[in-house]
């Protein structure tokens, strides 16, 4: 039972298949003999619907001979019906010609069905002597589109490659119209025919060719050759101005004074209009900023304009009244065509026109009658008037300061991080001009080294603006350090950098109680931020005498540091190695050998040229190189002073005596120009802090160096000690060369031998090293 | 006498409104809560920001220091009870700090005469001449010593010389230091 279901399924599924050919008997007979090309041919048609039942529904026959082809309508063929029709073809050119004949038809079930047959038949030379062969139609020339209804001009060539000359007649035409020319073209000519034909009905058509030989005035067919065309129907569209809609125009009107965006619908009554590109033109007063726009393609009964592509057009004091612009469309129907239409614009006088500003919006203003939005870039509007935002980005605010891009106003940022803390008490100085451009210059330049700095005066109001604080006591080191404190841990500053002598910011006792012969002051104490006793930060200072409200050595201090950072490697380095120490035995070699090993790689300093020995080498009594020691001064970039100190001198001492070796004048009068750095192990070299004596001016070596010419100075704010400085100086130097700045190296040397110390003195010993100037100078040694 | 109090009630409006308006007293706004510890704020005035960790205290200017550091200058409870940072907390009587232990140390006596003895054998043996300038206690590694500075100029010189002497217990000298 199921077997038979899924069977009769397939039947009705495959029903649908089911064709039903008609039977039909279709012949096509040519009486059986030799034609002549002078001769028409007659040929029967046979079809006999040989079906009992079924009809085959509207027939048509076609016969096809060579490029001919007839067509007849058989109808309805019903069932046992004969269809018999003679059909009389014209004279072929010699040779067999195949007949093939194809009845398209209707079966029952709507299918069609094509049944085709052939015959054929032979057409001969005619028995003439001197009969032209090998005449033919050699080319057609026909233009690629026609169109109906309209002439054009065709051609045909004809060619004579036989070898007898022959006399033509030449048929040449289509249905509608036929051309007849006689000629005579001899062996290896060729004849070009031309005639304008009018195409009148669409569809295919066929252009014939046929090539008569006039032989004593009867016509063979030497040649024949159709050419199929296709007539296309003439299509038109047509193309007319419909209507302007102004875009985003809010008076929807075009004034006097307007820029004007529209629309331009063009409608089409004709046939369907592609490619159409429309490009617009005015006359004067009316400039076009957007003058092309493409409509693509306008179908009947469409009235179109493109969404988006649209035109624009200002006016400049035109005259109100009625204009037309020019809109030129090229578009193509059934060939590519150019159309100019008007369109119609009227200018107004404009429903927005003002007479004074109070007549606009509140962001515009009245000009020329026009109300204009207000131009106001970076602000914002306020009665009419563009008023600038305080800022709108960083650079536009005061230095540190950042933009609050909703507020537009500079405000202190979140957070921020400098390397360098540059600080000083502003009150306590006379600043001025250069002061303000070297500090500027001297803070590019450590932009340059990749090295942020911040600058605060710790006695103005941005210390509390930044960071909420105040310095209520500017003598008190603790509150200072508290402050310094308080910015390091805010900024994470690494350098720190004090303008101004103990006048501006004091030093502070280091933290030892060990006598010096006093206890030893030392900034170290500023930057002792976890208060185990080490250095945390690299601090140098560009220190001035108390009493000075002058900023000449801070701004010489920096300048000098300006150049430093400029060298790469230091070059002209000596030590000035004195031979004697005051408490003893000659034996200071030792300590000059050591810093010749560290600078030099020469051990004995007996052996370095760069070793020079005061005197003679040095400007006091008994110097007789003094003029070559003004030229060390005046070029060296590394002094190494292994000398006694006063405080306000350096000294040496031999089996002689005693030689001055250099005062703090002296340094007045011999300016070092190679912004060297220098190294003291003497006494005092570094003192900053006397209250008495001419240590307490610039005359005292420790603001001296700095006044006149070097970038850095490394000395003893009180006694310096055989053995223990040079070797701590010594390490300092390593560092340098290992790639440390300056400021780093005296702080590595710090933390490395203050956790070495085992008694009060040494660390007293340590901390008095200072460092005078830029800390952040890193240079070759 | 109403218009004087008018015209001073009147003048005390304007002060206070200019106190209110005038930006050099307006307080910078900060956004205390926002898990940012701002340049503005401080674990003084924003302890959810900027609050310091169990083992700090917040100082007086707002920056988180360690409440247990021998050498800060303040003798915590704990330093005073352990007796163990003497830097801090100093010593009684006539006891010196030894800064390496950190503990209180008895002085060490050695004679006045025993002191100019060990001196002069110094000098003499180093040729040189000088004057004892002061003796202090210190300490030397786990020692308690005694400091001898010693003045060696020679002559009237602007030029420091200086001699320490560091002496033990024992009356020997166990280091020394020499000017420059």
């Amino acid at each position: 039972m199921r077997k038979i279901s899924i069977l009769l399924f397939l039947v009705m599924l495959a029903s649908p298949l089911v064709s039903a050919t008609v039977n039909l008997d279709f012949r096509l007979d040519v009486e059986e003999k030799g034609f002549y090309p002078n001769e028409e041919i007659p040929l029967d048609v046979t079809v006999i619907n040989r079906d009992s039942t079924f009809s085959a529904r509207d027939a048509e026959l076609t016969v096809y001979i060579s490029d001919r082809f007839y067509t007849f309508d058989l109808g309805d063929l019903e069932p046992d019906e004969t269809f018999e029709k003679e059909i009389i073809l014209p004279e072929f050119p010699p040779g067999t010609h195949t007949i093939k004949g194809e009845i398209n038809y209707t079966g029952v079930l709507d299918e069609k069905f094509i049944e085709t047959s052939y015959g054929s038949f032979e057409v001969l030379f005619p028995p003439i002597e001197r009969y032209p062969r090998n005449v033919y139609v050699s080319s057609y020339d026909l233009p690629e589109k026609i169109i109906g209804g309209k002439s054009y001009n065709v051609s045909i060539t004809i060619t004579n490659d036989g070898e007898v000359s022959a006399d033509l007649l030449i048929e040449f035409g289509s249905l509608d119209e036929f051309f007849t020319e006689e000629t005579t073209l001899d062996s290896d000519e060729s004849e070009t025919v031309k005639m304008t034909v009018e195409f009148e009905n669409p569809g295919v058509s066929l252009i014939e060719a046929r090539v008569y030989a006039l032989i004593n005035g009867e016509k063979y067919l030497l040649n024949y050759r159709g050419k199929k065309t296709y007539v296309q129907e003439e299509r038109k569209a047509k193309l007319s101005f419909d209507r302007v809609e102004l875009v985003d125009e809010p008076d929807n009107e075009i004034n006097q004074e307007d820029t004007v965006k529209f629309k331009i619908f063009i409608k089409n009554d004709g046939e369907t209009a592609t490619s159409v590109m429309g490009e617009l033109s005015a006359g004067i007063g009316i400039d076009i900023l957007d003058s092309n726009v493409s409509y693509v393609t306008i179908a009947n009964k469409d009235s179109l304009a493109p969404s988006k592509d649209i035109f624009e057009i200002e006016t400049k004091g035109v005259e109100t009244g009625d204009y037309e612009l020019n809109l030129k469309l090229n578009y193509v129907d059934s060939e590519n065509r150019e159309k100019e239409i008007k369109i119609p614009i009227n200018i107004n006088e404009g429903s927005d026109s003002c007479s004074e500003d109070s007549d606009c919006l509140e962001t515009q203003t009245c000009e020329n009658r026009q109300c204009n939005e207000i131009e106001c870039v970076d602000g914002y509007i306020k009665n009419r008037e563009c008023i600038k935002y305080e800022c709108v980005r960083d650079s536009q605010c005061d230095e540190d300061l950042v933009c609050d891009i909703e507020k537009h106003e500079c405000e202190i940022p979140v957070t921020f991080q400098r390397d360098v803390l540059i600080i000083t008490i502003g009150t306590k100085l006379d600043k001025t001009n250069e002061y303000n451009e070297v500090l500027e210059e001297y803070r590019g330049v450590l932009q340059e080294k990749d090295l942020s700095s911040f600058y605060i005066e710790l006695d103005s109001s941005k210390l509390k603006k930044f960071f909420n604080i105040e310095l209520k006591n500017q003598e008190d080191w603790k509150e200072i350090r508290d402050v310094i404190h308080k910015i390091i841990d805010k900024t994470n500053a690494e350098y720190i950098l004090i303008l101004g002598g103990v006048g501006v910011i004091p030093q502070p006792p280091a933290k030892t109680e060990a006598k010096i012969p006093a206890i030893p002051v030392s900034d170290d104490r500023y930057v002792d931020l976890d208060f185990d006793g080490l250095p945390d930060v690299a601090i140098g200072r560009i220190p001035m005498p108390a009493t000075e409200r002058s900023t000449d050595i801070i701004e010489e201090g920096l300048k000098a540091a300006l150049k430093s950072h400029k060298k790469i490697k230091l070059n002209y380095k000596y030590i000035i190695a004195n031979p004697c120490g005051t408490a003893g035995s000659c034996n200071r070699y030792r300590d000059n050998n050591l810093m010749s090993q560290i600078i030099f790689g020469i051990e004995n300093c007996d052996n370095n040229p760069s070793c020079i020995v005061p005197p003679p080498y040095c400007l006091g009594y008994g110097c007789d190189k003094k003029d070559e020691f003004k030229s060390i001064l005046k070029n060296g970039d590394l002094l190494y002073f292994g000398s006694h100190g006063s405080g306000t001198s350096f000294a040496a001492n031999d089996d002689d005596g005693w030689h001055t070796i250099l005062t703090g004048n002296d340094l007045s009068k011999n300016k070092m120009e190679n912004s060297p750095i220098i190294i003291a192990t003497a006494c005092h070299g570094g003192t900053i802090d006397c209250e008495e004596g001419s240590c307490y001016s610039e005359k005292g070596t420790g603001f001296a160096f700095l006044a006149n010419g070097a970038s850095n100075y490394i000395a003893n704010t009180r006694y310096g000690y055989r053995y223990t400085s040079p070797r701590l100086y010594k390490e300092i130097i390593a560092s340098m060369k290992g790639g440390e700045s300056i400021g780093k190296a005296v702080l590595k040397m710090k933390r490395e031998q203050l956790k070495k110390c085992l008694y009060d003195n040494c660390k007293a010993v340590i901390y008095e090293i200072q460092l005078y100037g830029d800390p952040t100078l890193k240079i070759g040694i | 006498m109403s218009k004087k109090f008018i015209m001073g009630v009147v003048i005390i409006l304007i002060v206070i409104g200019f106190l209110i308006w005038n930006p050099v007293f307006e307080k910078p706004e900060i956004k205390c809560g926002d898990n940012i510890c701002s340049l503005m704020e401080d674990c003084n005035t924003c302890i959810e920001d900027c609050g310091c960790s169990p083992d700090e205290f917040c100082n007086t200017v707002g920056v988180c220091k360690k409440t247990e550091v021998c050498g800060d200058e303040v003798c915590s409870e704990q330093e005073r009870i352990n007796e163990d940072c003497c830097e801090d907390c100093g010593c009684f009587g006539e006891r010196i700090c030894n800064k390496i232990t950190q503990k209180c140390q008895e002085k060490i006596i050695v004679s006045e005469e025993a002191i100019n003895n060990i001196v002069q054998n110094y000098l003499s043996q180093n040729s040189l001449t000088g004057t004892i300038i002061e003796i202090s206690d210190s300490y030397y590694k786990q020692q308690a010593v005694k400091i001898i500075s010693i003045d060696c100029r020679t002559q009237e010189l602007e030029y420091p010389c200086e001699v320490v002497l560091f002496i033990n217990e024992e009356g020997n000298i166990i280091d020394e230091m020499k000017s420059a």
